[in-house]
């Protein structure tokens, strides 16, 4: 009985999609990628950072489990799908859900449509898990969300070749409600219409990359999204930024690479008091910089500086510094690390030192991360 | 347009094709060098690996993506070795790119059977990729390589098949050579750092006895290196043969504790000097076996 249901669900399969039978049992043997990634966190604060974030000292985080399944759907496309669950925070969160035209287009385009990793100065375009730093940069928190900036919607890129350089351009079209999603983007006090349809926001990013030798390649970046975020009140906000990364790597046991992203968002926040309701805009920068040291196939270590106005509240920021120190203890698909963070703020009152320990593992055929 | 103007654009643009060379871009230098001597002057190639990399690790650069996006055909080592080809390919968009797994006719060497898994290492499920060591596959990869130009330019395909046949016989005389220059390492026993050598061991009589590397891509323990160390000393093995892209360090210990001497064997075009092509490869790998004995 349920063998014959499943020749039945099979077969309703086969006539829903017009497929056929030894298609339909060819596609089995096609299964897509599927890969995990793990995250697991010793997190040690001092008093005064245990008692800003409401957390013990000493505290075990399972900060992600992220399952990848990644496929080509024909010769011309592919699909990628990475779905992080979390110990904090929401607990299953669909961070890329995409599929992509990689050939065919015209003027060498591909073209995205679904959720992805907005192409948004070149940190937002990776995943968590490709940082030894570890956590979000300051100024992606509060000025494009505490887990960077989703997009839902379509993307055009293109590579031109310039000598030996490559331009890479990128034009997206996305829901602004991918900017309401997180808690910074309106003051305190304001409530959005969660029922108003969000608008269509933009974002462009133009970068070029130049493989100065065989060893040294570096690209240089500039990025700009804006449009309303709040349908509400029609809020509208403008963010560019610029990145840098500089890279060497003469051999699989060294490497070096130095990375600067700053970014400078201008917002329109709503602020309610007893009478009414009253817009203003809030001018904020922010700056991260991180430079890495490979020097054997197992040891990296680096520092970073990470520093930021508040997106939402007029003068306020938050510093942070610290070094970072990271341990291979066979090949790449382990990896222990070591951050020590000392973050400073004058606005919020807190000067919290953290030292996070991370634990963090891959099993299946996740795919190599371009430059 | 005049009928003579046409006439003339048309004559141009047929003369232009015919001389517009095949652009190649291939995984590794290996492939680079069979498909020059393939293609001769009618085609541009470039590798992606350097011959002094290793190929199980490339970095994916745009510049890679923009070398590939203007690139007519590309050839792959395949056997999950150059697994980084597909985001350089992709990222290409280059819909007319004729993509060539230069291992698709070869007789694969130590297939796994059974599950396999990573507490293995890094066992490539298809078989040891390292298969362009052996001069025999050199001919099998030259005749996918000539199929492949003549795929995409059969204006020159007579040329491409005089190449082949001509690259098939210089291989013989090389190999030829080879057989009487390999009788000083016909026999040998040799310890290597990866298991890079099994085609090049079956075809020249080397006998492999361990690898520097506990299992396929992990990196030397105290135990395994203590094993290797006894080893050398029981079997009285003189050599440990190190590819370019690997430390010496742990090899050097191994060499100092046991007696044996460290060799560079490069196993890919350009990884050493006088290493300049396919068959100088052979030379090269031959000739520091033989003065290293």
């Amino acid at each position: 009985m349920h063998a014959m249901r499943r020749i039945t669900a099979l077969h309703a399969a086969v006539v829903w999609f017009g497929i056929s039978a030894h298609q339909a049992a060819a596609q089995t043997l096609s299964n897509p990628d599927l890969s995990l990634v793990g995250d697991f966190r010793v997190v040690g604060r001092s008093q005064e950072a245990a008692d800003s974030t409401g957390e013990r000292e000493l505290s075990f985080v399972f900060e992600e489990l992220e399952l990848d399944f990644n496929a080509y759907l024909n010769p011309y496309m592919r699909a990628d799908v990475f779905i992080g669950i979390h110990g904090t925070g929401p607990d299953v969160d669909v961070e890329e859900a995409v599929m992509t035209v990689l050939r065919g287009l015209p003027a060498a385009l591909q073209l995205s449509v679904g959720q992805y990793l907005l192409d948004f100065g070149k940190i937002n375009t990776q995943h968590s898990h490709q940082w030894s730093w570890m956590d979000r940069p300051l100024m992606h928190r509060t000025m494009l969300g505490d887990e960077g900036l989703k997009a839902l919607g379509a993307r055009l890129t293109t590579l031109i070749p310039i000598g030996d350089s490559a331009l890479g351009l990128s034009a997206s079209a996305f829901s602004g409600s991918a900017f309401e999603a997180h808690e910074h983007a309106v003051a305190e006090g304001h409530e959005s219409n969660e029922d108003a349809p969000a608008e269509i926001m933009g974002s462009a990013r133009v970068s070029v990359f130049r493989q100065i030798s065989d060893l040294w390649s570096a690209e240089l970046g500039a990025s700009y999204l804006g449009g309303d975020y709040d349908p509400t009140e029609s809020l509208s906000t403008h963010i560019a930024a610029v990145d840098w990364k500089l890279r060497w790597r003469p051999d699989s046991y060294r490497a070096f690479s130095w990375v600067l992203e700053t970014m400078r968002s201008e917002r329109e926040v709503a602020s309610v008091d007893s009478l009414a309701t009253s817009i203003h805009t809030v001018d904020a920068w922010g700056a991260f910089t991180s430079a890495e040291l490979q020097w054997t196939k197992r040891w990296s270590a680096g520092a970073l500086f990470d520093w930021t106005q508040d997106a939402t509240v007029a003068d306020a920021e938050t510093t942070a510094i610290g070094g970072f120190l990271d341990f291979w203890p066979v090949e790449e698909t382990a990896r222990i690390g070591l951050v020590y963070r000392h973050e400073t703020s004058d606005r919020y009152n807190f000067d919290n030192d953290t030292v996070t320990l991370q634990f963090l593992w891959g099993m299946g055929p996740h795919k190599v991360h371009a430059f | 347009m005049k009928p003579f103007t046409a006439i003339f654009w048309l004559l141009f643009s047929l003369a232009a094709n015919a001389n517009a060379k095949v652009n190649v871009v291939t995984s590794t230098t290996d492939l680079a060098s069979i498909a020059r001597m393939i293609g001769g002057d009618n085609v541009d190639v470039t590798s992606i690996a350097r011959g002094t990399a290793d190929p199980h690790f490339v970095e994916v650069l745009p510049s890679y993506m923009v070398r590939v996006q203007k690139a007519k055909v590309y050839l792959k080592l395949g056997m999950d070795i150059d697994r980084w080809a597909a985001p350089i390919i992709d990222g290409s968009r280059n819909g007319k790119l004729v993509v060539v797994d230069c291992s698709q006719n070869i007789a694969p060497l130590e297939v796994p059977t059974g599950k396999i898994d990573a507490s293995m290492g890094d066992v490539h499920p298809h078989g040891n990729p390292h298969y362009w060591l052996d001069p025999d596959n050199g001919a099998i990869i030259a005749s996918t390589i000539a199929d492949a130009l003549t795929g995409v330019d059969p204006a020159h395909a007579a040329a491409y098949a005089a190449n082949l046949a001509s690259f098939k016989s210089q291989l013989e005389t090389h190999k030829a050579a080879w057989q009487q220059k390999s009788e000083a390492i016909r026999g040998i026993k040799i310890v290597t750092y990866h298991n890079s050598w099994p085609y090049f061991a079956r075809a020249f009589g080397v006998e492999v006895e361990d690898f520097v590397e506990p299992l396929p891509g992990i990196e030397p323990t105290p135990s395994h290196t203590a094993h290797v160390i006894e080893l050398i000393k029981t079997h009285q093995i003189q050599i440990i043969g190190v590819e370019p892209y690997f430390s010496m360090r742990t090899p050097e210990t191994i060499a100092r504790e046991s007696g044996a001497k460290v060799v560079q064997l490069p196993p890919s075009v350009d990884g050493a000097p006088g290493a300049q092509d396919y068959f100088s490869l052979f030379d090269v790998i031959i000739d520091r076996l033989a003065a290293a004995r």
